[in-house]
C-alpha cells in the first residue's frame, strides 16, 4: 500500500436509502422549454432535475432567484396588460397590442432562469452524457411545465382584464 | 486441481473469443458432476454475465456465495451486475463490504467511482479515482475514468495527457479506444474519432455497440451533416444562439419596417431546424442499409 489510508468519508454510502437514480431532462430540452415557456417553466423543469441530483436544499438560493424572475415576468405581464401607465416612459408603445413585449420578456426571463441553474449543475449534466449517455425524453414533463406556465399567465391576463374593466 | 485450472484456463479463453455457447458447453458435464462447486458455479456465472444473460448470472452468484461466503470473484462480479443492471445501491454496497475487506485496493476504489460517475457524484468519483491512482498509478479502471471526468468538469488539458498516457500503455485496448473516441467526439473531431471506431470494429466485427457508434460518428461526419457542423460542435449551446439569434433578428427586421425580409428569414430557421431534426436520422437509416 502507498501512503496513509484512504479518507473514512469516500467509504461512506452515498446511495443507501437514497431514491431510485432517475435520469435527467437534457440541457437542450430544458433551453428549449425555458425559452418558449419563460422562467415559470424553467423552474419547473430545473427544480425537477435538481431533485432527481438530490440538491434541491443546496440550491435553494438559485431557486429562489428563479422564483423572484418568474413572479416578475407574472407581475410585468399584469402590469402591461393592466396599468402600463405604471410603468410611465418605460412601457414601450404597442404593448397593449397582442403583448408581444410581455412575450419577448418571457422569453428573456425563461433563459435567465434556465442560465442561472444550468449553472449550478454544468458539471452534473456534463457528466450525465458522458457517463451514460442518456437523458429522461422530456415530453411529459415538458408538456407540465409548458401548460402549468400558461394557465399561470392566462390568469393574470384574465386578472388584468378583469381589473380594467 | 490441475483439471479444476485446465477448465478456468479453457472458459477464458472461450470468454475471450466471445465463444459463449461452447463455454457452455464446456462446463454443463463437470457442473452435473459438481453442482455445489463454487468455482464451477463462479464460472458459469461468468459465462452467463458475458452472455447477457443477468438474471442467470445473479442467480449462479447466488448459489457461489451460500456455498462460499466470501467468495472475492464472485462479490466482484455481483458488484458489475448490480451496476450494469443499473442497481446501484446494491453495487455500492457490495463495493464497500469488499472495501472494508480490502481497503488498499486500487482496483476496488476505480470500481466504485464508476459507480459515483454514473449516479453523478462527480466529487465523490474524482475523490475515488486519486485515491485509486495514489494506491496504484498504473490502475486501468481508474485511467480510463479520469478521461470523462476532467472533460465533463472542464479540464480539457488533464483529459488529454490521460488519453496520451493511455494510448501509450494500451493503445490496442477497446476501453482505451473508446476513451479515446469520448474525447475526439468531445473536441468535435467525428472523422478521426470514427476513424478509431473502425479499428474497433474490425477487432470486434460482432458488438452491435461498436457498429451503433460507428454509425453514429459516420453520420455526424458525412457531407450531409456539413450544414449542422455548428450545431455538432457547440451542442445545445449552438441551439441556444439559434434562438436567441432569430427572435432578435425577427424583432429588429420588425422594428425596421421589414416584414417580407423577416418572413424570409423566419422561413430559413424553420427550414434549418425542420432539417436538424430530420437529417440525423435519416443518414443513420441509409448508412445502416447501405454500409460504409
Amino acid at each position: 500500500m502507498n501512503g496513509p489510508p484512504p479518507p473514512a468519508s469516500l467509504l461512506t454510502p452515498s446511495l443507501a436509502g437514497a431514491p431510485a437514480h432517475q435520469l435527467l431532462l437534457s440541457p437542450r430540452a430544458t433551453f428549449l422549454t425555458s425559452f418558449f415557456g419563460g422562467p415559470i417553466a424553467a423552474l419547473i423543469l430545473m427544480g425537477i432535475n435538481l431533485q432527481r441530483l438530490g440538491r434541491l436544499k443546496r440550491e435553494t438560493a438559485a431557486l429562489v432567484v428563479g422564483g423572484v424572475l418568474a413572479l416578475g415576468a407574472l407581475v410585468f405581464g399584469w402590469v402591461m396588460l393592466a396599468q402600463p401607465e405604471l410603468l410611465g416612459s418605460l412601457a414601450p408603445e404597442g404593448a397593449r397590442r397582442g403583448g408581444s413585449w410581455v412575450r419577448r420578456l418571457n422569453n428573456l426571463l425563461g433563459v435567465m432562469t434556465w442560465g442561472l441553474l444550468y449553472l449550478r449543475m454544468r458539471v452534473d449534466l456534463r457528466a450525465a452524457e458522458l457517463s451514460r449517455g442518456e437523458f429522461e425524453k422530456p415530453w411529459k414533463w415538458a408538456g407540465i411545465a409548458m401548460g402549468a406556465s400558461m394557465v399561470l399567465h392566462m390568469m393574470v391576463n384574465m386578472a388584468a382584464a378583469y381589473s380594467t374593466l | 486441481m490441475g483439471a479444476a485450472f485446465e477448465l478456468t484456463r479453457q472458459i477464458d479463453h472461450l470468454l475471450d473469443v466471445e465463444r459463449v455457447e461452447e463455454a457452455r458447453r464446456a462446463l454443463s458435464q463437470p457442473l452435473s458432476e459438481s453442482p455445489d462447486s463454487a468455482e464451477l458455479l463462479f464460472l458459469a456465472a461468468r459465462v452467463e454475465t458475458v452472455a447477457g444473460s443477468y438474471e442467470e448470472a445473479e442467480r449462479l452468484l447466488h448459489d457461489v456465495l451460500a456455498h462460499a461466503p466470501e467468495h472475492d470473484g464472485a462479490r466482484y462480479l455481483r458488484s458489475e451486475l448490480f451496476r450494469a443492471s443499473k442497481r446501484y445501491p446494491e453495487a455500492e454496497a457490495e463495493l464497500l463490504g469488499l472495501l472494508r475487506d480490502a481497503p488498499a485496493s486500487a482496483t476496488l476504489h476505480a470500481m466504485y467511482a464508476q459507480v459515483m460517475f454514473e449516479t453523478l457524484h462527480v466529487e465523490k468519483a474524482q475523490a475515488l479515482v486519486d485515491e485509486a491512482l495514489r494506491l496504484d498509478p498504473e490502475e486501468q479502471l481508474a485511467k480510463l475514468l479520469a478521461v470523462p471526468l476532467a472533460i465533463s468538469t472542464g479540464r480539457m488539458e488533464v483529459a488529454e495527457s490521460q488519453v496520451s498516457e493511455l494510448m501509450r500503455d494500451a493503445p490496442d485496448a477497446e476501453a482505451v479506444s473508446l476513451t479515446l473516441i469520448t474525447y475526439l467526439n468531445s473536441r468535435g473531431r467525428n472523422r478521426e474519432a470514427a476513424e478509431v471506431a473502425r479499428g474497433l470494429l474490425r477487432a470486434r466485427p460482432n458488438e452491435p455497440e461498436i457498429l451503433n457508434l460507428l454509425i453514429e460518428l459516420h453520420a455526424e461526419a458525412h457531407w450531409s451533416s456539413k450544414p449542422l457542423a455548428p450545431l455538432q460542435r457547440f451542442g445545445f449551446g449552438a441551439s441556444i444562439g439559434l434562438w436567441i439569434g432569430t427572435v432578435l433578428v425577427l424583432q429588429g427586421l420588425r422594428a425596421l419596417d421589414q416584414p417580407e425580409l423577416a418572413g424570409l428569414f423566419g422561413l430559413t430557421v424553420f427550414v434549418y431546424v425542420i432539417y436538424s431534426w430530420v437529417q440525423p436520422p435519416l443518414i443513420r437509416r441509409w448508412l445502416r442499409r447501405r454500409g460504409f
